[in-house]
């Protein structure tokens, strides 16, 4: 157990995640700093964009000390405030200032005395205000970036961002998404050894080369484009077969588009989070076709199970972990001929596949929970 | 020392109709393989493609580049100390075996059908020696320089609907070439008049092509298909962008040597004059880092950014921003950065919640 056993760490987020519940579980089992997390929006909830709540099968309940608020009027955010500060936290994360609800709160727990940090996902590219008609929300922007003591960007871009738009710099500590690279590779690993009998159950040969998708269905994360390049592909690739996960609103579209491809294409729709591995152990490459994806966690995945990543232009994770084509490649956003273009090549060389496997998993290694938690621990101790 | 990296069975199966040759110095694997995607995604032609290593590259991008040359035997890795494009060039032409020689540049893509068409014109014209096509000038992103250009087909369209060739007079030489050939990488050279005119001449340095050009148009008719059949991206940090003082010096040599070979006069004071205009022993060329302003960067930069803002393309500020860090003393990159901030303030919501301010709760 660490000196810090006895620090008290609380972190403020939306709802609860796919990625992070796993990292909080972990902190709370290594016990290393007292950990209080605060669902602001409630822990499950509806998905705006899926149209439902996802429920994540591989979140264990209890495992670590969260409340979830049951509304978020100003007196809610009082008493919430009070109760943070009898928890006596040396450092209160806010999963950034949107609802409005964070913003009062940390304007709260400023005034309290307490030491407030901020989570970032936003960067220069995915976020309005530029030019000078975006003039004052970016002073706006600037000035609530500048209420928080140290900041918790997720990757570069993100500190990038904070930078610019607050003009100044503070102590900062990197919270990046990360997920649980260990289990997902060994769960991969496993279901890799009867990768044949999972390509046979679908009639599908052995030197099928499986691409997958996991997105939602709708005009943001495009998977239309990947689509119309999977079948450009497939038009000169026999063994091409396409694994696309998700749901959305975009369903009748995309069924229409895949109907000519017969059971070359495969659709389980929403699968629970712990089915992934099995997924991811199937594919031969992962595509991410989103045109505005501040970052996109389900490259991690894919490069932590070694599978090599194509993601448009617009995913955040490809600046930062597919740097130089280590890993993957990027295509620009919407460009379906680009993409097939990759898909050919990956598709023809097996060889090449492996390289790009071997540098995901090399790449990703530095993106995992253990280093969240030696960066808050270095953010508590500071 | 040069080293041929071949597989170990007979190589290619057969004569390949055209020879794509790429010439690379310190390429990121990821524009590497960009480029060989689209050119090994190529149909209607029997190709190979020569990718000459001028220098060697990075054991991840070398690695790589192997590996995906044992599983395509159309794909041929060739390694040499670095000594400049031109040199590259010459060797990877040199092992060309097809009937036609295609160019490419690294970072840029061979769009669909752009082979098939332009040896089809050479097969049909035997006195045709070489073809140009449409060209999409893009920005390191993709983003599109040229309004009225895409750089990639529609999204279901894999092939243009070839139309016929444009002649372009080749013998005017008070004036040089009736035509501006758009961009190195989009030409067809037939390989027999290549070797004729003498291949390109490591005296160029730089603009290698215009020499070459103005010598080619001596032995046949010259062809353009108006079609865009391939998009090229400029960066700030791109040769062009670094060297186009030099590029021109040279460019107007070439014709200098083309008006003499045509009055028959010597070229040897011309070629002597060329030789000269090359970087400097010891000069850092970075590819990609930039550690201090730099004039010519600045030039670049500018130069997209500006091409962007007269698009009315909103992302013009980041290349215009980066035209000042670099240089920022120049009074035109303050002007149309605030000309850009007035007119096309920046502005990328397209969608979420998520992304108004700073959400972080978002599902798979």
């Amino acid at each position: 157990m660490s000196s810090t056993s006895n620090v008290g760490l609380v972190v403020v987020q939306n709802r609860e995640t796919q990625f992070d519940a796993p990292l909080f579980r972990q902190i709370t089992s290594d016990g290393f700093c007292r950990l209080w997390v605060i669902y602001s929006q409630g822990r499950t909830g509806l998905d705006s964009e899926l149209g439902f709540a996802p429920h994540w099968d591989h979140l264990r309940p209890n495992s670590y000390p969260c409340l979830s608020l049951g509304q978020q009027g100003l007196l809610t955010i009082w008493r919430l405030a009070d109760a943070i500060q009898r928890f006596d936290p040396a450092l209160v994360i806010l999963c950034g200032y949107y609802p409005s609800s964070h913003l009062l709160l940390a304007v709260l727990l400023r005034l309290r005395g307490l030491r407030i940090g901020l989570r970032s996902d936003n960067t220069l590219h995915h976020s309005p205000g530029g030019g000078l008609l975006g003039l004052p929300r970016r002073q706006l922007i600037g000035a609530i970036q500048r209420l928080f003591h140290c900041w918790h960007p997720v990757g570069q871009q993100a500190h990038a961002y904070l930078r610019q738009l607050s003009g100044v710099e503070r102590p900062s500590y990197a919270f990046p998404y990360a997920v649980d690279n260990t289990w997902l590779s060994q769960h991969c690993a496993r279901e890799r050894r009867s990768r044949h009998l999972a390509l046979a159950a679908r009639g599908w040969p052995p030197d099928a080369f499986v691409v997958l998708a996991a997105v939602k269905w709708n005009e943001r994360e495009d998977p239309l484009t990947l689509v119309r390049a999977f079948a450009l592909a497939a038009s000169r690739c026999r063994q091409l077969r396409l694994v696309l996960l998700g749901e959305g609103p975009l369903r009748p579209q995309v069924e229409a588009a895949l109907a000519p491809l017969g059971p070359r294409s495969h659709c389980p729709g929403f699968v629970p989070y712990g089915e992934l591995p099995r997924w991811y152990a199937l594919a031969d490459v992962f595509v991410h076709p989103a045109v505005n994806e501040p970052w996109g966690v389900s490259v991690n995945e894919a490069m932590a199970c070694g599978v090599p990543v194509l993601a448009a232009a617009g995913v955040g994770a490809a600046d930062e972990l597919l740097a130089d084509g280590r890993g993957g490649l990027r295509f620009a956003s919407g460009d379906a001929a680009s993409l097939a273009a990759q898909l050919h090549l990956l598709a023809g060389s097996p060889g090449l596949c492996w390289s790009l496997a071997g540098e995901a998993r090399r790449s990703v290694a530095c993106w995992s929970h253990t280093r969240t938690i030696h960066n808050l621990q270095r953010a508590l101790a500071s | 020392m040069t080293t041929a990296i071949q597989p170990t069975e007979a190589w290619p199966p057969r004569r390949p109709q055209v020879s794509v040759v790429l010439g690379f110095c310190r390429a990121p694997l990821e524009r590497l393989l960009d480029t060989l995607a689209s050119v090994l995604a190529q149909q209607g032609v029997n190709l190979e493609c020569l990718a000459v290593a001028d220098g060697y590259p990075e054991p991840t991008v070398l690695r790589a580049l192997q590996q995906l040359a044992r599983d395509d035997r159309r794909l041929r890795l060739v390694l040499q100390p670095h000594a400049g494009l031109s040199r590259a060039l010459i060797r990877g032409c040199r092992l060309a075996r097809g009937v036609a020689i295609a160019r490419v540049d690294v970072g840029d893509r061979l769009l669909p059908g752009r082979l098939q068409q332009q040896w089809g014109v050479l097969k049909q014209h035997p006195d045709c020696v070489l073809v140009t096509c449409g060209v999409a000038c893009c920005g390191p992103d993709w983003e599109p320089l040229e309004a009225d250009v895409q750089p990639s087909p529609g999204p279901m369209q894999s092939q243009p609907l070839p139309q016929p060739p444009r002649w372009v007079n080749t013998l005017p030489p008070a004036d040089g070439i009736a035509v501006d050939v758009p961009h190195h990488g989009a030409v067809m050279l037939r390989r027999s008049a290549y070797r004729r005119a003498g291949g390109y001449r490591a005296a160029f340095y730089y603009a290698q092509d215009w020499d070459l050009w103005y010598r080619m148009a001596l032995q046949g008719r010259f062809a353009h298909c108006p079609q865009t059949l391939y998009a090229c991206r400029l960066f700030a940090t791109g040769l062009s962008s670094r060297h186009w003082r030099e590029q021109r010096q040279l460019a107007a040599l070439a014709l200098q040597l083309y008006q003499a070979r045509w009055h028959g006069e010597c070229e040897a004071p011309w070629l002597a004059q060329a030789h000269l205009i090359r970087p400097q022993p010891g000069a850092a060329e970075p590819l990609q880092g930039r550690r201090w302003p730099d004039p010519r960067r600045a030039e670049g930069a500018y130069f997209i950014g500006e091409r962007l803002r007269r698009n009315g393309d909103r992302r013009c500020h980041r290349y215009l921003l980066q035209a000042l860090v670099e240089a920022p003393w120049l009074v035109k990159s303050w002007a149309r950065l605030l000309q850009a901030a007035v007119l096309l303030p920046q502005c990328l919501p397209r969608n979420g919640s998520a992304h108004k301010s700073g959400s972080l709760a978002r599902s798979r």
